[in-house]
């Protein structure tokens, strides 16, 4: 059973946008990935992260998993509140949505 | 010494009067190091906060880059004096009490920010500040942290991230700042970065081969599209006109030779004097109801089965 690897965001801000924050998560979990783990990640304390950040931490995650891979790996909860959830859960698909329609942008 | 002359009214309306002079001022010959620059606002009825970041980024640029010494003139005792301490310009010879126990209590400076570090620490810095004075609906401070943060990355992108790699000798800093005026709430942002019609044409996308500044700015607010050579979802000044539509507010864009205003009324192109970087101001009532979420699924495919396949049984503890 693999383990649960809990990345806490909030250690980062309390929102976030920076496409160089969501680049620099993504090559750290990616290694946790790779050790065998799971991941879960917190949105404690966020209020909202920015198209750039979903695109760049969760869409190229997307592909560079693969679906199957992703939706097996990795999961998001612990939402400060339901609009919270909402809003962050609608940027992380359409950055998903946009990077799996434009792939060879992953490059 | 060099004054230029603000006009009375700074808005967005007028902005291009300033423009103009920045454009002198910007050649070489203009400016020697040494020079003195009075930005005079004496006779100024109002500045705008699109007119005070052009200002600080021209004033700047001088300082920095031409080595000349640039300074505000105001009004003694106006209020206006503010505008010149947010942005490190005033002379200090002559404290006047109640107007520095004024001028303590602004406390949204300008951020100047030369890097995504900086950016991510002044947004941060910045939210709870509007969210501690202006006492915004939840909803709508959500809206406006996304919006903030869509602007800033876009203007980063263009801005301080293009250094080093072949366009700029310096990383140019993206400034931001949000006022309450009247009823409104107005945020903006400033880079002088290639500009959103040189960024469409960079894109490398046939569709964008012959596009004229001013369809780039009127294709920038659309969904999906952008210029973003790196590739981006094309969601943030799509989301940002269409927050300034249901709020019943206000989306400005400056770049280029055009610009571009942004209401429930609809879209309205003008010209406007050359700015080679961009200039957005998002200007929303203050009681605004906005869902963000809406804005964000509207037209939504939901990519995994269902978003809920996301959701995580773990409880991530501290």
């Amino acid at each position: 059973m693999p383990e649960v690897k809990v990345i806490n965001l909030n250690k980062f801000g309390s929102s976030m946008g920076t496409r160089e924050l969501g680049s620099s998560i993504r090559e750290e979990v990616l290694s946790l990935i790779k050790q065998g783990n799971n991941l879960l990640f917190s949105f404690s304390g966020v209020s909202v992260i920015s198209s750039a950040f979903g695109d760049e931490l969760f869409g190229k995650l997307f592909i560079e998993l693969g679906e199957e891979e992703f939706k097996n790996k990795i999961k998001v909860n612990n939402f400060d509140n339901e609009e919270s959830k909402k809003i962050i859960l609608l940027v992380i698909n359409n950055g998903i949505a946009y990077r799996r329609n434009n792939p060879p942008d992953t490059k | 010494m060099k004054e230029i002359k603000i006009p009375k009214i700074l808005s967005h309306n007028t902005i291009g009067e300033v423009l103009q002079q920045r454009e002198i001022l910007l050649q070489i010959e203009e400016c020697k190091p040494s020079d003195e620059i009075i930005f005079d606002l004496s006779e100024n009825e109002s500045v705008s906060i699109l007119g005070i970041l052009l200002i600080a980024e021209l004033s700047d640029f001088l300082r920095e880059e031409r080595k000349c010494n640039c300074f505000v003139r105001t009004k003694k005792g106006s209020l206006q004096l503010y505008f010149p301490r947010i942005m490190g310009l005033i002379k200090r010879d002559r404290p006047n009490q109640e107007i520095e126990n004024y001028l303590n209590e602004i406390r949204v400076p300008i951020q100047r920010c030369h890097n995504d570090k900086e950016s991510l620490d002044a947004v941060n810095r910045l939210i709870p500040i509007i969210r501690r004075e202006l006492n915004l609906p939840e909803p709508l401070l959500k809206a406006l942290n996304w919006a903030l943060w869509e602007l800033v990355a876009n203007a980063g992108l263009h801005g301080y991230r293009m250094y080093g790699k072949g366009e700029f000798d310096y990383p140019k800093p993206v400034y931001f700042c949000a006022f309450d005026y009247k009823d409104f709430i107005d945020m903006a942002i400033l880079d002088v970065g290639c500009g959103i019609h040189a960024s469409f044409l960079k894109s490398g996308k046939d569709k964008y081969k012959n596009i004229s500044n001013a369809e780039a700015l009127t294709s920038a607010i659309k969904e999906s599209e952008t210029g973003d050579p790196g590739g981006s979802t094309g969601f943030g000044l799509y989301g940002c006109a269409e927050i300034a539509r249901k709020a019943k507010g206000k989306l400005v864009i400056i770049s280029g030779t055009d610009k571009l205003i942004v209401s429930e009324q609809g879209e309205k192109l003008l010209s406007s004097g050359n700015f080679s970087g961009t200039m957005v101001l998002l200007s929303i009532p203050q009681k605004s109801a906005i869902d963000l979420a809406e804005i964000l699924g509207k037209d939504n495919i939901t990519v995994v089965s269902s978003l809920d396949d996301l959701i995580g049984g773990v409880d991530a503890g501290g």
